[in-house]
């Protein structure tokens, strides 16, 4: 089957980005604080804040570069995804970022009040500020809904060895950088590195956001990490150091005339398919023609082959097909439901049905636990990629799905568990990452019912799906320890052991009575639950001292009978 | 002899060239808003409006002066989704409500077509005129005659994106046909914002204008300004159109202010050598008024005078072209060659004749491979999920026939969900959820052909679904008692798209008010009013709202819209209304229907 054509579209936003106004305006208050350092030698300031209207407000930044060598960071762990375990930074700005970090906190705080756009740009290290503080920011959400900011920075230095690809956080960074200016690659290791900084510790810089490369003929905006790595380190290599001093706005001022003039002829337009034609034509733009990728050992094909594929991937992920694959997993729990309903009618519950696997339902259902188990570890490895505390981590309508999807199928998994009867202690040894997870976000988002409201749960509790998904480990494990005490070869120090888990259990159970946080299904006749109780008054029958407590109350008056 | 342009747009050239010199002439009239005319020998009335260089009829409020169009003389002209009414161009706008209000137009326009089809034409801000005027004849169409024309030249843009969406999906894009010289400045002009450059421009045109016909001082300025803006709109539209996922676009466009202003219709580009390029597909209408108009340094003063003067001169260059017929049709533009001496050869030559560069090719080859993919996504719903989805439907229609026999009804079945019957019509419930979900958000994301929800069979086989499944729906909310987390199920953002939409679809093609067809969601407003008269008290608001449900139950019980299930013995609603207050309950039919 032929294949949709896909196109690159670097060009288009490049010069989008240019004739706005907004790179132009945020140059320009970087300008004014150069001219302002120049003119009061002391003290320094490194930072300035600019209310151009009462909508915008921007922060610059400006310094010169400093040494290239990353070190960790425990201030910005908040970064962490699966695929960046650590995250380290560049000396210099964590070094600068550091010594202004009571007047930034200051500063947070302001910038928590306001309102509208939200400028926060910087040159050179200047910029590798303005994204620290940016990211410093976003962390723990603390700007307004309405605050909508955007960092830009021009010629900076990268900044670190972690990636946002799975982040909205990407988003809020461009990175405006001319193919005359070596300080973006200058750490990058056959780059122009100063000769202090060592090899190993240079390695791990990582762009992140969009790069907005630059030439006298034009411009064209890049967000594949390793393409824009490879083209900062051959810029970096071919400009003759010292050139320090780029005129950014002087270059914006020609793209801004060139935006709107007529291209000129390309060798792009010898490819077949638009997304080589597309990158091929960006790449020519900012001065990158076959000839120079050849000489630095760029393998274009390769890099297109890899873009496009990721390109692909990002087109199948849409709303449309979203909603598709929520209404099937929402089929698939139906499917649960009747089996729990049915399950009901023999007297035993959905878990021990499926633990007994006594029938050819119980084999069936096996088939939906596993599309549900697969959709949902999708759904948080997704999450996963995006750095911590990022914020919300799913949009409602998931989080609550997620929660039935945990209480309704988490119970088979741990009967599975229990099934082999070697195994023990599944909430340490067999719980999987996703439900862990799962429970967690939930647990942040939602608060706790009110006392008043229990009396509408009790209304509700026959229909209700045990809340503690956990629930029926803790049963196996009391069980196992009634077994254990009955057991003739128990050790004394098991035995006390094993009896206070009873206790805890007992416990346990009650206070989940009381919050009407069980399924009354529990109590059916050949229920594990039930099997547990049957073992444990037998033994607190027959033990020396008595024992009481509100939970056998409960039992041996059947008060159960009324919950439901 | 071929095909000539008039067989295939359906206006011949002797009708466009008298429509240019009405236009030109009516343009400058003072003492008229309009002119007709009957030219000798053809079959047509000509219509043609007056215009004005008055910088407030082009933009009252800046920077777009953009207002909602009326919904009463435009009905048709909104989204079928959640997406409101078109927004038009409001000096435009008041301009023609002006001469609808007081110049008598409709019974003019009437006496002198007689049987014939009315052409309603107009030459730069007259064009405006004509576009409103066509759509307003569209929209209350005339027992035998054909529908009218318009035709244009040089006009500014009128409508958003909206606007130009609900003009193909009424099918009526073909009777517009708008002619654009390359660099003519005015139908670039509405892509920005009101400014100083604009206000220079009309005055260049204003023959009472102490600037009339004078050069503009730094004769280039104005048109970068104009360019620039061109330039945005259509930079960011390429972006969306190439799919473009580069993260910073997301946030820069909270950053910038964008006009909401796009073309519709046919547009004809003369490119200045006699030729004619026809173009259809509005984004890449888009994508032409900018790059062809764009520049090279050296040729930057000549470029920016000659987009003032080629604004002057239309009735010449479309009687010489027309003449010629040298015409071009950009059809298939997925198939358009990105390389300048591509093939085919008068396709390529039509390109460089209007200067596209690779980059314009690619933009106009992306507008091309976004509408195969809209027709893709509706061929895969007609071939595939329509059949699935009545597959469905029927298996619930069998479930609906099989609980009415047991004295139940499937509402008050399914709310309960004792049989296995219940959890299998909700797998079907959920299966035709996600054809219809997934249906929804291809058209919120502008994925499916303009004209599909026009379409009677998916009209009818979604008020099928929305008749028989939306019950079930809300058996669902009030079993699990959602009512008492998100509030009454028929509102935004509680009731889903899926119901919403194809109401609309229903409504709109039946010409009725919106909330008319709320037939399927009786049974929320059941369940509401049983919540609400529980307690005690006596509620004259109550009282009302339990009439309009008695009224709506007859009518729509009468039109079989609703199900005669609701009037089983023991189903929720005749329970409830048997043990409602007397003062309550009004309806002396209402106990006949369910006697009966």
């Amino acid at each position: 089957m032929n294949q949709v054509p896909l196109f690159s579209s670097g060009r288009e936003l490049g010069n989008l980005i240019v004739a706005s106004n907004i790179v132009e305006c945020a140059w320009t208050r970087i300008l004014e604080l150069q001219r302002d350092q120049t003119a009061l030698p002391c003290p320094v300031r490194h930072f300035e804040v600019y209310n151009p209207s009462p909508t915008c407000t921007i922060v610059a930044f400006v310094s010169s570069p400093g040494q290239g060598d990353l070190v960790p960071s425990p201030l910005f762990d908040f970064l962490r995804t699966e695929e960046y375990k650590s995250v380290s930074i560049n000396r210099a700005a964590l070094t600068l970022f550091t010594s202004l970090h009571d007047s930034l906190s200051e500063l947070k705080t302001q910038l928590t009040e306001i309102e509208g756009q939200l400028i926060i740009t910087g040159h050179s290290l200047g910029g590798s500020v303005a994204s620290l503080f940016t990211l410093w920011l976003l962390d723990g959400n603390s700007l307004k809904p309405k605050c909508r900011p955007f960092c830009i920075t021009f010629g900076s230095p990268l900044i670190g060895d972690f990636g946002l690809q799975h982040s909205i956080w990407n988003s809020l960074f461009l990175h405006v950088v001319s193919n005359q200016d070596p300080v973006p690659g200058l750490f990058l290791p056959s780059g122009r590195s100063p000769p202090t900084s060592s090899h190993s510790q240079t390695t791990g810089y990582k762009p992140f956001g969009t790069y907005l490369l630059c030439s006298e003929l034009g411009c064209a905006c890049f967000d594949y990490p390793d393409l824009i790595l490879g083209l900062l380190k051959v810029i970096s290599s071919e400009v003759a150091g010292g050139s320090q001093d780029v005129d950014y706005g002087g270059i914006l001022r020609n793209l801004k005339e060139r935006a709107i003039c007529k291209g000129l002829p390309q060798v792009g337009e010898r490819f077949a398919d638009p997304f080589s034609a597309g990158i091929i034509m960006e790449l020519e733009t900012i001065g990158f023609n076959q000839t120079k990728l050849l000489q630095h050992n760029i393998d274009i094909n390769t890099v297109i082959r890899k873009m496009e594929a990721e390109a692909r991937n990002l087109t199948q992920q849409n709303k449309a097909s979203d909603a598709k694959k929520l209404n099937e997993i929402k089929r698939d729990m139906t499917q649960l439901e009747l089996y729990k309903k049915n399950s009901k009618v023999l007297n035993m519950g959905y878990y021990d049905c499926f633990k007994n696997q006594g029938s050819k339902r119980d084999i069936h259902v096996e088939q939906f636990r596993v599309n549900l188990t697969g959709y949902w570890e999708g759904m948080v490895a997704q999450v996963q990629r995006k750095p911590h505390k990022e914020g919300a981590t799913f949009r409602t309508r998931w989080l609550y799905a997620g929660m039935v999807y945990r209480r309704m199928v988490e119970p088979l998994d741990i009967a599975a568990f229990y099934k082999d009867c070697t195994k023990k202690d599944y909430i340490n040894n067999g719980r999987s990452l996703h439900y862990k997870l799962l429970q967690q976000w939930y647990e942040e988002d939602v608060k706790p019912t009110p006392g008043d409201k229990l009396d509408s749960k009790k209304q509700k509790v026959s229909g209700i799906l045990t809340e503690d998904s956990c629930f029926w480990a803790h049963v196996e494990e009391a069980i196992l320890s009634c077994e254990l005490l009955k057991s003739e070869n128990c050790t004394l120090e098991q035995g006390k052991s094993s009896w206070d888990n009873l206790v805890k259990f007992e416990e346990y159970v009650m206070e989940q009575i009381g919050k009407y946080a069980v399924s009354p299904e529990i109590f059916l006749e050949k229920s594990s639950f039930m099997k547990w109780w049957g073992l444990y008054e037998g033994y607190i029958d027959t033990r020396s001292n008595s024992h009481s407590s509100p939970l056998i109350t409960f039992m041996k008056n059947c008060h159960y009978t009324e919950y439901r | 002899m071929g095909e000539t342009l008039g067989d295939r747009i359906g206006l011949s050239g002797e009708v466009i060239n008298a429509a240019a010199s009405l236009a030109m002439e009516a343009h400058d009239s003072t003492r008229e808003p309009f002119r007709l005319d009957k030219p000798r020998g053809l079959s047509v009335a000509v219509v043609a409006f007056a215009g004005s260089w008055l910088p407030g009829d082009w933009c009252a409020e800046p920077p777009f002066g953009e207002t909602n169009i009326d919904a009463g003389t435009f009905p048709s002209l909104k989204s079928l989704g959640d997406d409101g009414v078109a927004l038009v161009n409001g000096s435009f706008l008041r301009r023609f409500n002006a001469i609808l209000g007081q110049s008598s137009l409709a019974e003019k326009v009437k006496k002198i077509a007689g049987k014939n089809q009315v052409v309603f034409t107009g030459y730069s801000s007259g064009a405006p005129m004509a576009i409103l005027a066509t759509l307003y004849f569209l929209e209350k169409p005339e027992p035998n005659q054909s529908p009218p024309r318009c035709v244009t030249f040089g006009s500014p843009l009128v409508g958003d994106r909206i606007f130009g969406h609900a003009v193909r999906r009424e099918k009526w894009s073909d009777h517009f046909i708008h002619f654009v010289m390359r660099y003519d400045v005015i139908p670039r002009i509405m892509l920005g914002p009101s400014s100083t450059e604009h206000k220079q421009i009309l005055d260049f045109f204003n023959p009472r204008s102490e600037s009339f016909r004078q050069p503009i001082d730094s004769s280039s300025g104005f048109y970068s300004s104009v360019m620039r803006n061109a330039s945005l709109v259509a930079n960011y539209d390429a972006c969306n159109l190439m799919g473009c996922r580069i993260p910073a676009l997301e946030t820069l466009r909270t950053f910038i202010e964008l006009s909401p202003y796009r073309p519709f219709g046919t547009y004809i580009f003369c490119t200045g050598n006699g030729k004619l390029v026809v173009v259809r597909n509005p984004n890449a209408v888009l994508q032409i008024l900018f790059y062809c108009a764009q520049w090279t340094q050296e040729e930057a003063a000549e470029v920016a005078k000659g987009s003032l003067y080629e604004h002057l001169a239309y009735k010449d260059e479309i009687k010489e072209s027309l003449g010629m017929q040298n015409v071009v049709y950009l059809d298939r533009l997925e198939e358009l060659p990105v390389s300048s001496d591509g093939s085919p050869a008068t396709v390529n030559a039509a390109l460089n004749d209007l200067g596209l560069s690779p980059q314009a090719r690619l933009c106009l080859q992306a507008a091309g491979e976004l509408e195969k993919r809209k027709s893709r996504n509706q061929d895969k719903i007609i071939n595939d999920y329509k059949q699935k989805i009545e597959g469905e439907l029927r298996k619930m229609t069998k479930y609906k026939e099989k609980a009415e026999t047991s004295g139940l009804g499937y509402y008050d079945s399914f709310k309960l969900q004792e049989k296995e019957d219940d959890f299998l019509a909700n797998v079907s419930r959920l299966v035709l959820a996600g054809f219809w979900d997934e249906m929804m958000e291809m058209l919120k994301g502008h994925e499916l052909p303009d004209d599909f929800e026009k379409r009677l069979d998916f009209i009818e086989l979604g008020t099928a679904y929305r008749r028989t499944v939306e019950p079930l729906d809300i058996a669902n909310f009030y079993r699990h008692a959602k009512d008492e987390e998100t509030g009454f199920y028929v509102k935004k953002g509680t009731r889903p798209k899926r119901y919403r939409y194809i109401q609309n679809w229903l409504e709109h093609a039946e010409k009725k008010p919106s909330g008319s067809r709320s037939e399927s969601c009786f049974w929320a407003e059941v369940e509401d009013l049983r919540i609400k008269t529980r307690s005690n008290g006596f509620s004259p608001e109550i009282k009302q709202k339990v009439q309009q449900l008695e009224k709506n139950l007859i009518k729509w019980i009468g039109d079989e819209s609703l199900g005669k299930d609701v009037l089983l013995e023991n189903s929720t609603f005749v329970k409830w209304w048997k043990g409602l207050r007397p003062e309550y309950r009004s309806e002396p039919d209402v106990s006949k229907l369910i006697g009966g």
